[in-house]
């Protein structure tokens, strides 16, 4: 005797069943305004997690912590300049506001300084490897991303520390490029002639 | 069975093509921009979004908590005051709508393993679900009625893969994964599931 003969309904007629419940169901109160309410409770944490500095802090963090600016792939043959460099990088962060914003300062008039005078990688550029002249192309396009981060960041709060030390620390590793860049052109017109 | 013992709430089950009473508050965004908008803390682009997937999420709630209505609205609201926190884990590599609907899953897989942890044995539900207002002279709506107080009455473990995978079109690894089951005790739930429908059904 068969399902139906017996009174039972068959799987198929079931799931034909199943297939007709409707998917939406009106709920009888609309807890909106609990919702609402909880999540306005921590809207002031949720809005200072997206102030735009600190996603330009945490961009520069994170490159920070990934090495983007050690430039290794260009840098392992070594420069004249790489003691002086790794003096300047690994002397101690300052850390008080006042010593900081004075090694702040100093850094940036000693990077100001060596960019006007820095002679463009363009003239000697034929006689670097392509793979060498594109790392040094994309860590200086990160420095310039890193630093057009931190700029706006400061701006909005100059005063904040952690991004004062970062910018501080993002003008030890332009110096310190710019440098193997002149010891690079140096050596460059040195093979020429 | 008393078929005037069950159904949707409110005795308004919407269908798939039947909008929500409430227009969204912008109603020209796509929801694309609006979980955009919701991203950046927008309250407003947020509650059109709810309005949007509300009574889908609550159909599943509903069902999976057995036509509880306390209970559901609670996990409702739990699902997306949820959803709100963690919407800036929500990339976009799938639709908004199902990326919720499986975060509201969870939210109610969740709940049932706490109360099943307390209960400490799973417990068929014996709550009767509220009266719908689906006309009660509509055959159709009647034996649909009948199918929702059966599908309430199921054991919770059944009752959860039977609205998962016959319902909701889960596939039963996703409910494995989702429910915390190997896929073959899955796929025994949802033949007990059916089988336990079927009796109930021809009585």
């Amino acid at each position: 005797m068969s399902e139906q003969e017996q009174g039972q309904i068959t799987e198929t007629e079931l799931l034909r069943r199943l297939g007709e419940l409707p998917r939406r169901v009106e709920p009888q109160n609309d807890p909106w305004p609990e919702i609402q309410q909880r999540i306005q409770a921590e809207a002031p944490a949720r809005a200072a997690a997206r102030t735009p500095w600190l996603q330009f802090a945490a961009a520069v963090a994170v490159a920070f912590a990934l090495g983007i600016f050690s430039g290794q792939a260009w840098q392992s043959g070594g420069t004249p300049l790489d003691g002086a460099a790794q003096t300047a990088q690994s002397a101690p962060p300052p850390t008080a506001p006042r010593e900081l914003a004075g090694a702040l300062a100093g850094a940036e008039l000693e990077y100001q300084a060596a960019f006007s005078e820095f002679i463009t990688i363009g003239y000697s550029a034929s006689n670097l490897k392509t793979a060498t002249l594109e790392s040094i192309e994309d860590d200086w396009q990160e420095m310039q991303d890193a630093e057009a981060a931190l700029s706006a960041a400061l701006d909005q709060y100059p005063e904040n520390p952690w991004l004062n030390q970062r910018m501080l620390e993002l003008r030890d590793r332009q110096l310190e490029m710019l440098k193997k860049l002149a010891g690079l052109d140096r050596a460059s017109r040195r093979t020429e002639t | 069975m008393a078929p005037s013992d069950t159904g949707p709430p409110k005795g308004r089950a919407s269908s798939d093509s039947d909008r929500v009473t409430t227009l969204p508050a912008d109603p020209v965004a796509s929801e694309d921009e609006l979980v955009s908008r919701a991203k950046n803390g927008d309250q407003a682009a947020y509650e059109s979004l709810y309005r949007l997937h509300r009574d889908k999420i609550y159909g599943l709630l509903w069902r999976i908590s057995g036509g509880q209505h306390a209970l559901a609205e609670d996990l409702l609201q739990e699902a997306f005051v949820r959803a709100w926190q963690k919407l800036d884990l929500f990339r976009g590599d799938s639709r908004f709508g199902t990326w919720l609907h499986r975060l509201a899953v969870n939210v109610a897989l969740s709940d049932r393993r706490s109360r099943m942890r307390i209960a400490g044995k799973e417990v068929a539900m014996d709550e009767h679900v509220d009266r719908t207002a689906v006309g009660q002279k509509d055959v159709r709506a009647d034996r649909q009625a009948d199918l929702e107080q059966s599908i309430a009455n199921l054991p919770e473990r059944a009752r959860a893969v039977l609205v998962l995978y016959d319902i909701e079109g889960y596939q039963h690894a996703e409910i494995a994964e989702m429910t915390g089951m190997a896929v073959g005790s899955s796929k025994a739930q949802l033949h007990r599931a059916r089988k336990l429908l079927r009796e109930e059904l021809s009585k």
